[in-house]
């Protein structure tokens, strides 16, 4: 008959022992949610399986919407595999979470340089600072001299009409 | 002095009034008076946020009893939070070993100590297990109580009542206890099943070594074996390890058929292996105890290294890695 009491004063005592102690079982179930979604990440990262890593991305950008770095990362990704529309609405969304990173803001210019709007390139690289200072000269040289080609050759148009 | 001593052995009424072992003889209690010091330290360590030294002292609670589930949890928050994933894989698997129930619940977690391991193939369908766990309604139920039934079962029964004597002077007059354990709860010898090789190539530390001699000392006997000095020539599995394997040569395989003395045993230098023999050595936890290691499931984990066994345990490793 003493054993189960035995049994039971054990399971009391270990109880007792283990209750006040902090355990990684009582981690936050979204905190346990995020790391183990890092982990599939990195995962498929390292395996370069690049559908189920954008999967991930956007599992953790749903638990997480107010993580600028993981934005712009997953921005990033998007970027990589051409999917550049996507990528400056992530961008732009790190870049409005946290305004003074010029990454951020110098990420959202280079997408926007990509597909051509160099005005909305010239834009956010203004924002993005001093760091991005080199491409902002470049990207309005470039603009500058799109503009004098396309004055050009306008001028050459507007005078072989003259002539003829 | 006399104070001192009766100030200890109070307190030591204490503690086993507090285990509930008051009633056991006491060389039978004072296994399971050590586990709860060594899981006292390890939580003391745990609060003050010393995660190595908590878990080396889960280790040493399970060196005293290895069949207890809570242990091997506390083993897992201990190693987690020291970042030593390898002990949080083993100790997980064991736990699930010992409660298959808690294979849903600890799945995730055994995943994640299996990505910082590297075992990528292995811990994706972990995590994706934890998810879908940690989503479902079982995990916002307030997970079932692990028992601790086999500590029940390992638990020796009290002194007769003509014999009963004071617990902590009884340790030299042990009378043949009276069996009061129910038979089904004795029939099957737990340790018996976990002797196999698909359990020891789960330990954290697997070698080749070859047996350079061992510690001589008076008072080895077939339950207090000597410490056999062994030099790794090849690590299988596990951290790295200093070559000097110092390596306890236990004469039994823990099953319980073995726990009795065999009779007319003597130890002589021929039960000891020839010297220059190569052993395959599995070890629960890469972490001495008491100045040597202890091998799983004693001499259960020591196996010749010859090519069949070592074609067995590559080929285990191999599928182990899911290679």
């Amino acid at each position: 008959m003493s054993v189960p009491v035995k049994t039971l004063a054990l399971s009391m005592a270990l109880g007792l022992l283990f209750g006040s102690m902090p355990a990684v079982g009582a981690m936050d179930a979204l905190e346990k949610k995020k790391a183990w979604h890092k982990c599939l990440l990195e995962i498929y990262r390292s395996q370069q399986k690049f559908p189920e890593m954008l999967a991930e991305y956007g599992t953790l950008c749903k638990l997480s919407p107010n993580d600028a770095q993981l934005l712009f990362q997953y921005g990033a990704t998007l970027y990589r595999q051409g999917r550049t529309n996507e990528a400056i609405t992530q961008y732009r969304k790190a870049a409005a979470l946290n305004p003074q990173n010029p990454d951020y803001q110098g990420a959202v210019g280079d997408a926007l340089a990509a597909i051509k709007d160099y005005q909305g390139a010239i834009a956010a690289y203004r924002k993005a600072g001093p760091r991005y200072a080199p491409r902002l000269q470049s990207i309005m040289q470039y603009v500058q001299n799109v503009q004098q080609i396309e004055q050009y050759n306008k001028e050459v148009k507007r005078r072989q009409m003259e002539d003829e | 002095m006399a104070k001192t001593i009766k100030q200890t052995l109070s307190q030591l009424v204490s503690l086993l009034a507090f285990v509930g072992l008051i009633n056991l003889p006491a060389a039978q209690a004072q296994p399971s008076v050590t586990m709860m010091n060594h899981v006292k330290d390890a939580q003391e360590a745990m609060q003050a946020k010393r995660y190595a030294e908590a878990r080396d002292a889960f280790r040493l609670a399970i060196a005293v009893k290895d069949n207890v589930p809570e242990l091997y949890i506390g083993l897992y928050v201990a190693a987690y939070q020291a970042g030593d994933f390898q002990t949080v894989a083993a100790a997980l698997e064991k736990l699930f070993e010992l409660n298959p129930e808690a294979k849903n619940q600890y799945a995730g977690e055994l995943g994640e100590a299996l990505y910082h391991m590297g075992r990528y193939d292995e811990a994706i369908p972990l995590l994706k297990k934890g998810l879908a766990y940690i989503d479902s309604p079982a995990a916002n139920t307030p997970p079932k109580q692990l028992t601790i039934k086999d500590v029940a079962i390992d638990v020796p029964p009290p002194p007769a009542p003509q014999t009963h004597i004071p617990t902590q002077i009884a340790s030299a007059t042990t009378a043949k206890p009276v069996d009061i354990i129910p038979a089904a709860h004795k029939k099957i010898d737990k340790t018996k099943l976990e002797q196999t090789l698909e359990g020891a190539i789960r330990s954290e530390g697997i070698v080749i070594a070859e047996y350079l001699g061992y510690q001589k000392s008076p008072d080895i006997t077939y339950f207090h074996p000597p410490v056999a000095d062994f030099k790794i020539h090849k690590i299988l599995k596990g951290p790295p390890l200093n070559k000097d394997l110092p390596v306890r040569y236990e004469f039994h395989d823990r099953s319980e058929k073995n726990m009795e003395l065999p009779a007319g045993w003597h130890f002589s230098d021929d039960k000891m292996p020839e010297k220059g023999s190569q052993w395959i050595l599995f070890m629960y936890f890469c972490a001495p105890h008491k100045g040597a290691y202890d091998l799983y499931q004693g001499c259960y984990g020591r196996l010749p290294a010859n090519e069949e066994n070592l074609n067995r345990v590559y080929a285990m490793l191999e599928r182990e890695r899911n290679r």
